[in-house]
């Protein structure tokens, strides 16, 4: 009898907790970072898409977090033209679905002037077909060369490109005299992506690629792949892919006494890596942004004011280093900003303002123009290697 | 189809003045674009509630065909130029032969064993559109697929052309069930022994049902390439087919009606969270997961048919119990009226 009464509840509860949950929601007000200082005009309403959970959520949320710290910034400065900037944060769940959605709702519910993410290539691919449509710009946190390749009007991108990263390591290996290289990438978009273009500038720097493996981003163990490699003559491995796997592959060339260098892409470039290789990862070389060592950038390269000024805002406010993702959010809202202060109060001309857009990031030295929206060439990179534990600047 | 207005005229109403209602009621793109993006998952759950309520299999492999219709439409259009309605009849046939196909190797299986097959399929699908990088554009995936324009491209034209093809499939569905088809359907829902007996070739009927069911998640995916824009192999899992095979057990395995209002409610759900993550912030992210696992564990607990075929019953019992009521109340009078007379 009590089992019963309580299925006869049951629904009710369920469908009253239903109405509760829809009611509390239908009267929220739409969560907004918005700016303390100049708030007496109208603020400028800005869209931010980013993965803030599922698999991409390690690069969305320090972008996030390099958004808020630079919005309280422009704010407490007096915003843009005396009109502070109001950001929308939209998780996108790393699902491309969910991206669309979100920048669907940042245009027509919240008639935002542009919008900046996402973190995964995939969810900004989707959101730069919606947004090169309706004529919104868009500055993407996405490694695709696809998302301005070919150019579209009003999409953009900050972070480093395989291109970059591969003409980087190329340049390299052309100064040590190293022409025989083997490969072994990870199969998911970002390796395969570094896969072509690592194929296609070998020529151009008189490179052979004598293997080219790949491996899945799940796999415990990728040392088949590495004992092929060491039955070549390849003089040196390049690894493409996001943690944990370049880190398993340092640790496993040593345990097979693989001893030509490896070089590991920005992918992996972070503190998480230094603490997966343990001490098994000395003499490791990377490809990576300045924001990876900041206290090594020398004091003349035009970035380092910059950049300084963005570690130590970020250290105070969070208590950790900013990574390279951190940088990519950093530089898309100061791009927008910029952009905006051209375009002054006609925001329907920032898509095309942007394009002459020049601008020193923490990433690099933006230069966009009508033939490049991403502004950023190879000598922005730089190579590190892995000594003591801690990564050291080549020269 | 004077049956099917009998027998569902009045659900039926309800339904299309809702649906045409909806789009107006919430005049901005987003909730729109909230709706399109239901309608398209319906069209496949209904599919599954074939498949799963009326010939009793279980397929974890739906998003599979889904995908399996995305790519044929996107390639078709984008590689080929051809128009989007070719395409999306395409990804309809396409994912049709290969449930066929699959449907002819594993129709000896029942339960688990292939529940696990369709599982291993979604998995091999995914992995053969990741790795056959020539034609489907590989992890990178595809850009630039055509838009489908249907009176204009517009989100609310898409509305309504999506919805129209969730109602074309209702239809469809509704009035097999209540055909001779349908009803051996059930037969073999209740006992595969017992239809056997009565004449019913079982393996024909759950083919049947499969192919159909793979057609419809095929023109679903056809519709969702052309409405994305973009494909990649990411939304084609394991996932995607959990929350299809959600929605059809929420709503009620045995009820096409039920596919239709569990995904509906799935997707009011989500939206409620995410309104409801801008007041609560620790509410944010995966936190639908989680409740959507919570309410299959307490449907399977305490209502396994599902909420449409327990509402019903509910009313039902309500009417019946009414009629009793007034039967009691006309005998009570005719007593007292003879007590009366006497």
């Amino acid at each position: 009898m009590k089992k019963r009464t309580f299925k006869k509840w049951l629904f009710p509860a369920a469908v009253a907790s239903l109405v509760f949950l829809s009611a509390c929601g239908g009267g929220a007000t739409p969560a907004a970072e918005s700016g303390t200082g100049g708030a007496s005009k109208e603020p400028i309403k800005v869209g931010a898409i980013f993965s803030l959970t599922g698999p991409n959520s390690p690069l969305g949320v320090p972008e996030k977090q390099a958004v808020e710290l630079l919005v309280k910034e422009i704010n407490g400065a007096g915003g843009v033209d005396g009109r502070p900037v109001e950001v929308i944060f939209e998780d996108d769940k790393s699902d491309n679905t969910e991206a669309v959605k979100a920048i669907k709702k940042l245009a027509s519910k919240e008639k935002v002037v542009a919008v900046l993410g996402s973190s995964g290539s995939g969810p900004s691919l989707g959101m730069a077909e919606y947004a090169a449509a309706e004529k919104l710009p868009l500055i993407s946190m996405a490694a695709a060369d696809q998302i301005t390749n070919p150019v579209r009007a009003g999409i953009y991108k900050t972070p480093h490109t395989d291109v970059h990263g591969t003409k980087r390591i190329f340049k390299y290996l052309k100064e040590k005299g190293i022409t025989k290289i083997a490969t072994l990438n990870d199969s998911n978009p970002y390796g395969s992506g570094w896969t072509t273009q690592l194929q296609k500038y070998a020529p151009e720097y008189g490179i052979t690629i004598v293997a080219e493996e790949k491996y899945g981003t799940k796999d415990p163990s990728m040392s088949s792949q590495l004992t092929k490699v060491k039955g070549t003559d390849a003089q040196a491995l390049i690894v493409a892919g996001t943690n944990p796997g370049p880190a398993t592959i340092v640790k496993e060339a040593k345990q097979l006494n693989l001893t030509i260098p490896i070089i590991s892409s920005h992918g992996s470039a972070n503190s998480k890596f230094l603490e997966l290789i343990g001490n098994s990862g000395e003499g490791v070389l990377m490809v990576a942004g300045k924001l990876l060592i900041p206290e090594q950038v020398a004091a003349d390269d035009p970035q380092s004011a910059i950049i300084k000024k963005f570690v130590e805002g970020y250290q105070a406010a969070y208590n950790t280093q900013p990574d390279g993702f951190a940088g990519y959010g950093y530089d898309g809202l100061n791009l927008l900003v910029e952009g905006l202060k051209q375009a002054g109060s006609d925001a329907s001309k920032l898509g095309e303002v942007l394009e002459k857009v020049k601008y020193v990031g923490v990433t690099g030295e933006f230069k966009f123009t009508t033939d490049d929206h991403n502004g950023l060439t190879e000598d922005s990179m730089i190579m590190v290697e892995v000594k003591d534990g801690k990564f050291q600047l080549v020269q | 189809m004077k049956q099917i207005i009998d027998k569902w005229g009045k659900s039926m109403g309800i339904y299309l003045f809702l649906m045409i209602l909806f789009p107006f009621v919430m005049p901005d793109e987003y909730y729109r674009s909230v709706g399109i993006i239901i309608g398209l998952q319906a069209i496949v759950t209904i599919g599954l509630c074939l498949v799963m309520g009326l010939a009793g299999q279980i397929s974890l492999g739906q998003a599979a065909f889904w995908g399996i219709g995305a790519y044929t439409s996107a390639v078709l259009t984008t590689k080929y130029g051809l128009p989007p309605f070719i395409g999306l009849i395409a990804a309809a046939i396409v994912p049709g032969l290969f449930a066929f196909i699959l449907g002819r190797a594993i129709a000896g299986l029942q339960g688990y064993y292939l529940a696990m097959a369709t599982l291993a399929f979604g998995y091999i699908v995914q992995i053969g559109i990741t790795e056959w990088e020539p034609v489907t554009g590989g992890a990178n995936g595809m850009i630039s697929i055509p838009q489908m324009t249907f009176f204009g491209d517009s989100e609310l034209s898409m509305y309504f052309l999506i919805w129209g093809v969730v109602t074309c499939v209702l239809l469809f569905s509704l009035n097999l069930l209540n055909s001779r088809v349908g009803r051996a359907f059930r037969a073999i829902h209740k006992s595969e022994i017992a239809a056997t007996s009565m004449g019913i070739d079982v393996r024909k009927f759950k083919l049947n049902a499969f192919v159909v069911s793979g057609m419809f998640a095929g023109i679903s995916g056809g519709l969702y390439a052309h409405y994305m824009g973009i494909l990649d192999p990411q939304p084609f899992g394991l996932h995607e087919s959990i929350k299809f095979l959600t929605m059809v057990v929420i709503g009620g395995m045995t009820s096409i009606w039920g596919a239709l209002i569990g995904t509906i409610l799935i997707g009011f759900i989500s939206e409620g969270l995410i309104l409801l993550s801008e007041v609560v912030p620790g509410l944010q992210g995966d936190v639908d997961t989680i409740v959507f696992g919570a309410i299959l564990v307490l449907i399977i607990m305490f209502m396994p048919e599902g909420l449409v075929p327990r509402i019903r019953a509910a009313i039902e019992k309500g009417q019946a119990k009414k009629a009793k009521a007034m039967a009691d109340e006309a005998q009570r009078k005719q007593q007292v009226e003879r007590k009366a007379a006497t």
